[in-house]
């Protein structure tokens, strides 16, 4: 029994300095899936030892790097954070007579690189940005990110998202997350720790997020969707009349729109904003207010005013990036019984004054919210809805004893 | 009688404390100056652990009110943050962080709509101390953050006004109320070729020419004033701001035009309007077709067995045309009436050419698929019958010579069978097709009361 209660403790121990290596040579894991050779990665990692040990006693692997000079002033050799050991980088510009924009990366001295990382481009020609990426197989896990976050210093960066396109780095909204940093002068891990060099990535990708919202916008302003309804709410008969399949290419018709409606009937509608609701306020999250009648109701204020509209009126905590609603939004939808709850009690609150044969304004209001208050209104819309007349418009799809919305919303309300 | 005191005591001390832990950050920030501070961030274990260097905050008052806390995130990166609300603030902002001062220490945190605060940092003033745990100083943070919302109604309130104010001035400076005004006009900024039932939208502004000569425009034009200063009665049209739609009941319609009609409402004889020819020449298609098979559920009660669901049947209709001249262009066109007789209810009323197309669906829905079999059978369940297509009556007034009509009142389709739960036994039979609906054809006199 004692026997086996050491032999557990032993191989606990060998099981926990296996896992604190795997955290501590992350670079070092990706280039053994990237050469696909672990024997090559072990003997790397036993000469990076020795180097280290080496380097310790006043000897360096790829100091002769530091002698060398490029174009984005990357080259040199660098020292880990989190991994210690030394580390070799080289910015080629050109090899075999093209313009290849690499970044070689050696943690053993050999003739070829270890890992080959690619330039993003048009963040560095347009916005001075280095980050060089590099695939090494289709998962999150496969993904090497490099970001230049002060000269001479180099943060390693982890995604979670899979493989989109080989040629390019992850997406902008991506979650980065530094795992290491590297520098030429190890004083630099004074300033450079890896929740600073986080935050400066951080500011890099808002600088870039920036950017690309505004060249998005200026995609967008192709459509005249987006060109004639930002700030605005569209309508529809459905859902399907306001969807569409790629994102920033607002691809639904405007014959499609309508202005009035049957009320009670299905009613889809889609606001499209001027600014993301990130750039325009952040931190904050959408709210929608229903007016109609001189009544008015809020989604926020009904979740707050008890539970069956809190479980039945979510936050709506997404697209905070986007230029519209990705999913429309229902008043609601005969095809699927689905209604926004805001919209019903609208209906139970107004049920008096509904006359057959009248037409009433419906304004759908989006709004930035924060901290219980609506802060400012992204975009508006109104909308008439046309009580029809007759046993089986308006008042059966109101108030069917069974099915109608009112009916259904009154009897929930009275459980 | 001494441990009632003390009960006592113990019990407006602990008012008192959270009275203090209420306080605004402007109270709060009394007690605390730019200085460097020391920073304590989360481990991988979730403890906090003090880091090497300080970091500079910049505390800047504006009298009594704390404006803004520029933190030097490791001395080099510069994160401004701002009061949320500036007589009351509850945090200070930036972009998705908050930064809320309490006891000895700043708490540098995430919020999320769920009221939940998720700390990442920990910035102790000179001299002062701290030693909590992430989940304690989380609620800290939440317990302070949600009772100082609570206080801030009056703060609130005056931003509130304070905006209002500024969008009344706006308002001021861009309505014609109190303006002398000596003509408005409608402005058509995009006409579709056709005007009919289902057309593109008409889009249109107004032009309020001043006495002095200037000219105002609503926004969509390029101009400020608000569209509530209008009054608008628009004929055969939506009665919506910037663009309207025809009408889809011709009922809305009598005269053939459409009418934009506005007025201001601060000028009692200032109207304008702008009337436009219905063209009735787009083509329109109405479903009145029954529900597949797979949709059953959503109108009665189905048991699910292996046997897919019976679809359901188009509806019967009746549609009374009629030919009359066009009130405008004097072209001949067809009133049509389409009624539901299955559902009791009037589809539509439409005015179309005569040579445009009126299509009608009441075609029967298609039967379920039959669901794989049971162990215990060797056969697969039974596709569901097709619905049969509905009935569908044209009644002709004598005055209608040419109607250019197309009724598809086919019947569904049966469902295919289901595959056995065993490979060797038969899949189920593939479900009835639903009859074919009939199209009878009248000619009589009609009044169409539109």
């Amino acid at each position: 029994m004692k026997k086996q209660t050491v032999l557990t403790a032993i191989l606990s121990v060998f099981l926990m300095i296996g896992i604190s290596n795997t955290v501590e040579a992350q670079f070092g894991k990706k280039l053994k899936t990237a050469t696909g050779a672990v024997k090559f990665g072990k003997k790397a990692k036993k000469t990076s030892n020795n180097k280290s040990s080496k380097k310790s006693k006043g000897g360096s692997s790829f100091s002769s790097l530091n002698s060398e000079t490029d174009e984005l002033n990357v080259t040199g050799e660098y020292f880990g954070l989190v991994d210690k050991r030394p580390f070799g980088f080289k910015f080629i510009k050109e090899a075999e007579g093209k313009i290849v924009n690499e970044l070689h990366y050696w943690e053993k001295k050999a003739d070829e690189p270890q890992l080959k990382l690619q330039l993003k481009e048009s963040y560095f020609t347009k916005h001075q940005v280095k980050l060089f990426f590099k695939w090494m197989s289709a998962s999150a896990s496969g993904y090497i990110e490099v970001i230049e976050v002060a000269p001479g210093v180099l943060a390693q960066i982890k995604s979670d998202r899979s493989l989109n396109d080989n040629d390019k780095p992850v997406a902008l909204d991506a979650t980065r997350t530094v795992v290491d940093v590297m520098a030429k002068n190890k004083a630099d891990f004074d300033t450079w720790d890896v929740e600073t060099a986080q935050a400066k990535v951080d500011m890099i990708l808002t600088t870039l997020k920036s950017a690309n919202s505004e060249k998005v916008k200026k995609k967008l302003m192709r459509f005249d969707v987006y060109k004639n309804y930002k700030g605005k709410v569209a309508f529809a008969k459905g859902t399907n009349y306001l969807r569409n399949q790629k994102s920033n290419q607002p691809t639904e018709k405007e014959a499609n729109f309508v202005t009035k409606r049957e009320l009670g009937a299905t009613l889809a509608f889609k606001p499209y904003f001027k600014q993301p609701l990130a750039a325009s306020h952040p931190g904050a999250w959408f709210n929608i207010t229903y007016e109609m009648l001189g009544e008015k109701t809020d989604r926020e204020a009904l979740r707050k005013s008890s539970t069956k509209f809190s479980k039945n009126i979510p936050q709506i905590d997404k697209d905070q990036e986007k230029f519209y609603f990705w999913y429309p939004k229902v008043t609601v939808n005969t095809s699927n019984n689905i209604a926004d709850y805001a919209f019903l009690e609208l209906l139970r609150k107004t049920q008096d004054n509904l006359k057959a044969g009248q037409t009433y304004d419906l304004k759908i209001t989006v709004w930035a919210f924060k901290d219980g208050e609506n802060i400012d209104p992204v975009a508006t819309g109104t909308v008439q809805l046309e009580y029809t007349p007759g046993e089986n418009g308006t008042k059966k799809l109101l108030f069917d004893p069974i099915k109608g919305w009112v009916t259904v919303l009154e009897d929930y309300l009275d459980e | 009688m001494r441990q009632i005191r003390i009960i006592i005591v113990i019990f407006l001390l602990s008012i008192s404390s959270s009275v203090i832990g209420q306080e605004s950050q402007n109270r709060i920030l009394e007690k605390f100056e730019s200085g460097k501070y020391t920073v304590y961030k989360l481990n991988a274990k979730k403890k906090f652990e003090k880091i090497k260097k300080a970091w500079p905050l910049e505390i800047t008052k504006q009298g009594a009110n704390v404006s803004t806390v520029l933190v030097k995130r490791a001395g080099i990166l510069d994160e401004l943050f701002e009061a949320d609300i500036p007589g009351y603030p509850a945090y200070f902002a930036f972009k998705n962080f908050r930064l809320s001062f309490i006891n000895d220490y700043a708490v540098y945190y995430e919020w999320n709509g769920k009221q939940q605060a998720k700390t990442k940092y920990i910035l102790v003033k000179p001299g002062g101390s701290f030693n909590g745990d992430l989940e304690s100083v989380n609620k800290s943070v939440v317990t302070y953050a949600v009772a100082t919302f609570k206080n801030q109604t009056g703060a609130r309130a005056n931003v509130k006004e304070a905006k209002a104010e500024l969008a009344a001035a706006e308002r001021k400076i861009n309505s014609i109320e109190n303006k002398e005004v000596s003509k408005i006009e409608i402005q058509l900024v995009s006409k579709p070729s056709k005007v009919a039932h289902f057309s593109e939208a008409i889009k249109y502004g107004v032009v309020v020419t001043l006495k002095n000569g200037t000219l105002l425009k609503t926004p969509n034009l390029g101009g400020k004033i608000p569209w509530d200063d209008f009054i608008l009665s628009h004929e055969g049209v939506s009665n919506t701001i910037d663009e309207v739609r025809v009408d889809e009941n011709a009922a809305n319609i009598p005269n053939d035009l459409i009418r934009l009609k506005i007025a201001s409402k601060y000028h009692g004889s200032l109207k304008a309007s702008k009337s436009i020819n219905t063209t009735n020449d787009l083509s329109i298609q109405v479903n009145q077709n029954g529900f597949w098979g797979w949709e059953r559920h959503k109108y009665m009660t189905v048991f699910q067995g292996v046997d897919g669901q019976h679809a359901g049947r188009g509806d019967n209709l009746i549609v009374k045309v009629k030919t009359v001249s066009h009130k405008q262009s004097g072209v001949k066109i067809n009133k049509i009436e389409i009624y539901n007789t299955t559902d009791d209810k009037l589809v539509a009323q439409y005015k179309l050419l005569t040579t445009t197309e009126l299509i009608i669906n009441a075609k029967g829905g298609q039967g379920d698929n039959g669901k794989k079999g049971r162990k215990s059978e060797n056969i697969g369940g039974n596709g569901g019958s097709g619905g049969a297509g509905g009935n569908v009556t044209v009644i002709k007034d004598p005055s209608t010579t040419k109607f250019n009509i197309t009724i598809n009142n086919k019947g569904g389709k049966g469902g295919n069978g289901g595959a056995p739960y065993y490979s060797s036994g038969n899949k189920g039979n593939i479900g009835v097709s639903g009859d074919d609906g009939n199209i009878s054809n009248q000619v009589k006199n009609i009044t169409l009361n539109f």
